[in-house]
């Protein structure tokens, strides 16, 4: 299995048809799954494959034109019950039924992504996240029926494990359904919420309070975020420092990543503030981590090391590098 | 080997040399330092304090022969080394591995067994290298694998996986063989069915003597012959009787042919030669006129329901279903013709095809505008068409009175 492993999933297929030994080896060894390269009629293939691989913890069925159909999820749901990973990216085909099916088949899933899978709603969301309750990656990025208050909300109720989420383009979030994921999911590392237009600055106070391992934060193009926002990131630093030395937590913990693009309302002294509370963020060029673009009266904002490197006298570097 | 591993060593354990015995019993004496490379080794070492005499020697795992722990013992020599880059490394990895795959699948074997995991991830990738891109039948080969799939379960097409070239071809080569088994079991039915209707229209025969009956399917394929020749090409059936492995390897060019790529250039030319010869052996055939089949004498004369039959399926000319391949016995043609009779057939022929060929035009105009009804067409003796009650009726199997 360690040689197949190192091949493509195409040779793996080939493979499992040499000899009984070697389909025996592969129908109930085969952990990790790929058929994303497969351009047409991949919901065949999985009727016919998947049914065999029963072993499967990783199902990678990203496509380029929608060809999953609900059919080919049940299958998944009925036979991978120790799938762990499963990847449904752009399968506009697929209804509702397809989520209910999992949430009953495939109860360990951990990483579930169904960006552009906008045919879902949130009422099936919501069902999956009682069942799912071991999901900590969420890809939910353009499922704008799907990502409701009622969908989130369910979902910081019942998946307490979640770290990562992604909700771009999601115009139907608002503050209650972050707010209650912030409270429900203390362990959220990634929060994605960009063109999240109807969120305000409850939503990432909430998330800056409740969430001390945040680290990577998108709001671009939340227009509604003010300095209040940006405050509450700033402080919340603090607070997590005094709750690191007695957890023994490092220096390296909190935001690495923020995304403010296109937050007009933003003023340079709260963006500073939190620049300076989080040291990993950088606006100097090949560290690029903190984006401001599209707001022009941020250019004034600097990361330390971009002030150190002006500076003639500084002899040692920042501690950040 | 950690620091904290060489710190526990006891100062009576630390020896220039190890003993190992391998898979055939056969012990012999090793570098401490290179041997202990191998964590399963240098566990022995430590924990149960083995390998320091002839008498207490490791006993390494059943897939450790000794051609194999010498190449282990050159691998991790050479890597213990500390002063080399990774370049040197590399090249020497490479080198390593360029052996025959049987070695190479005995050394990941041993390498497993003995856990260490540099050398079998090294010689499981180029296990890989091997096996990427093959064929079930080469990975067989070059492993010595058993064949012991069903033949269902290798006819099992892998369905949809149309990206890989190698696997469209393999399930078409399957497709040909699945529809070769199916051809014979239709064949056997249709023989069946066909005496069942030759029965049936012997029966029928003896309530009316006249009529003799000829089915839709029964008229066979013009094959896009032109008029003037007005003969039936007969065909045998071609079954390929050869394995899929025998035609893989056609394909792929082990046919013993050195002009294995020109070919495909040529490939019009040759189709132009073939369909000369063809029409060439065709006007020969033409001369047969008067064939036999089941004691009836069918000349080719100009009559009107000759002309209607070949007209009227000639839009059905490309469809199999409509046309299928009637076999004759060589006995049921008759080479000796008088050539006085001979003479005065092909003048009618020649006759025939020209009035045929003035009004084709409106004849098919004709036809279009009928629907193209498929109809049993009926042949009396005195030439004259009729058509039958049960006109809709299909004969299962071609069946010739």
């Amino acid at each position: 299995m360690q040689i197949l492993s190192l091949v493509d999933d195409q040779t793996v297929i080939t493979a499992s048809g040499v000899c009984r030994g070697w389909r025996d080896a592969i129908y109930f060894g085969l952990a990790r799954l790929s058929l994303s390269w497969c351009s047409k009629s991949m919901n065949n293939l999985v009727l016919s494959l998947v049914p065999k691989f029963v072993k499967l913890q990783t199902l990678i069925l990203r496509q380029d034109k929608p060809q999953l159909e609900d059919n080919a999820v049940e299958t998944i749901a009925k036979c991978c019950h120790e799938l762990q990973i499963l990847d449904l990216s752009k399968s506009f085909k697929l209804t509702d039924h397809s989520l209910y099916e999992l949430a009953l088949g495939c109860r360990d899933l951990t990483k579930l992504n169904i960006s552009g899978c906008s045919a879902f709603s949130d009422n099936a969301l919501a069902y999956l996240a009682s069942f799912c309750r071991k999901l900590k990656v969420l890809n939910l990025c353009g499922c704008v029926r799907a990502a409701s208050d009622t969908a989130l909300q369910a979902i910081g109720q019942y998946c307490n494990q979640l770290q990562s989420l992604n909700l771009g383009w999601c115009d139907n979030v608002g503050d209650v359904g972050v707010t209650t994921l912030a409270y429900g999911c203390p362990d959220l590392r990634i929060v994605d919420l960009c063109g999240c237009v109807r969120i305000t600055d409850d939503s990432v106070i909430a998330l800056a309070t409740r969430c001390p391992h945040l680290r990577s934060l998108g709001l671009y193009y939340c227009k509604n975020i003010t300095d209040r926002a940006m405050y509450s990131l700033a402080h919340s630093k603090v607070n997590n420092r005094m709750w690191g030395s007695v957890k023994g937590g490092n220096d390296e913990d909190g935001l690495r990543t923020l995304n403010i693009s296109q937050c007009t309302a933003l003023t340079p002294s709260a963006v500073q503030a939190v620049c300076d509370s989080f040291p990993s963020l950088h606006t100097c060029s090949g560290r690029h981590s903190l984006i401001m673009s599209g707001c022009l009266n941020l250019t004034s904002v600097h990361c330390a090391c971009a002030v150190h490197a002006h500076r003639a006298f500084t002899t040692f570097p920042h501690p950040a590098h | 080997m950690s620091e904290i591993d060489l710190a526990v060593i006891k100062p009576e354990m630390m020896k220039l040399y190890v003993w190992l015995q391998t898979s055939d019993d056969s012990i012999q004496q090793v570098e401490q330092e290179i041997a202990m490379f191998c964590p399963l080794i240098c566990q022995e070492i430590i924990q149960k304090g083995m390998g320091s005499s002839k008498s207490c020697a490791i006993c390494l795992p059943q897939q450790v022969s000794p051609a194999m722990l010498s190449l282990i013992l050159d691998y991790c020599r050479f890597h213990q080394v500390p002063g080399r880059s990774n370049k040197e490394r590399k090249s020497y990895d490479e080198k390593f591995v360029r052996i025959d795959t049987e070695r190479l699948c005995e050394l990941t074997s041993a390498a497993d067994s003995l856990q260490l995991k540099p050398l079998v991830d090294l010689t499981s990738r180029a296990l890989a290298r091997i096996i990427e891109g093959k064929t079930p039948e080469e990975i067989r080969d070059i492993f010595h694998l058993p064949d012991d799939l069903t033949e269902e379960e290798k006819l099992e097409p892998l369905r949809n996986i149309t990206a890989d070239p190698r696997i469209r071809l393999l399930n078409r080569l399957y497709a040909k063989k699945r529809k070769e088994l199916k051809e014979r079991e239709r064949l056997k039915l249709y023989i069946v069915l066909g005496l069942a209707a030759q029965f049936f229209c012997f029966f029928y025969q003896s309530c009316q003597t006249q009529v003799s009956i000829s089915s839709v399917a029964s008229i066979p394929k013009m094959h896009h012959q032109p008029l003037t020749k007005l003969n039936v090409e007969v065909e045998e059936e071609h079954v390929d009787e050869r394995s899929v492995d025998d035609l893989l390897s056609f394909i792929n060019g082990n046919d013993g042919d050195p002009k294995g790529v020109k070919t495909s250039k040529n490939k019009k030319k040759n189709r132009r030669k073939k369909e000369q010869q063809k029409s060439s052996s065709l006007k020969e055939e033409s001369e047969l006129n008067k064939k036999e089949v089941n004691g009836h004498d069918i000349r080719h004369q100009s009559s009107e329901a000759e002309r209607i039959s070949e007209t009227l399926y000639l839009p059905y000319a490309d469809d199999d279903t409509f046309s299928p391949k009637v076999e004759f016995d060589d006995g049921d043609i008759d080479d000796e013709i008088d050539p006085a009779l001979k003479e005065k057939i092909d003048r009618e022929v020649e006759d025939f095809a020209r009035r045929l060929n003035s009004d084709w035009p409106e004849r098919m105009q004709e036809l279009l505008s009928s629907g193209q009804e498929r109809e049993t067409i009926l042949f009396t003796t005195d030439g004259f068409l009729r058509r039958h009650a049960w006109s809709n009726c299909i004969v299962p199997y071609p069946v010739n009175l």
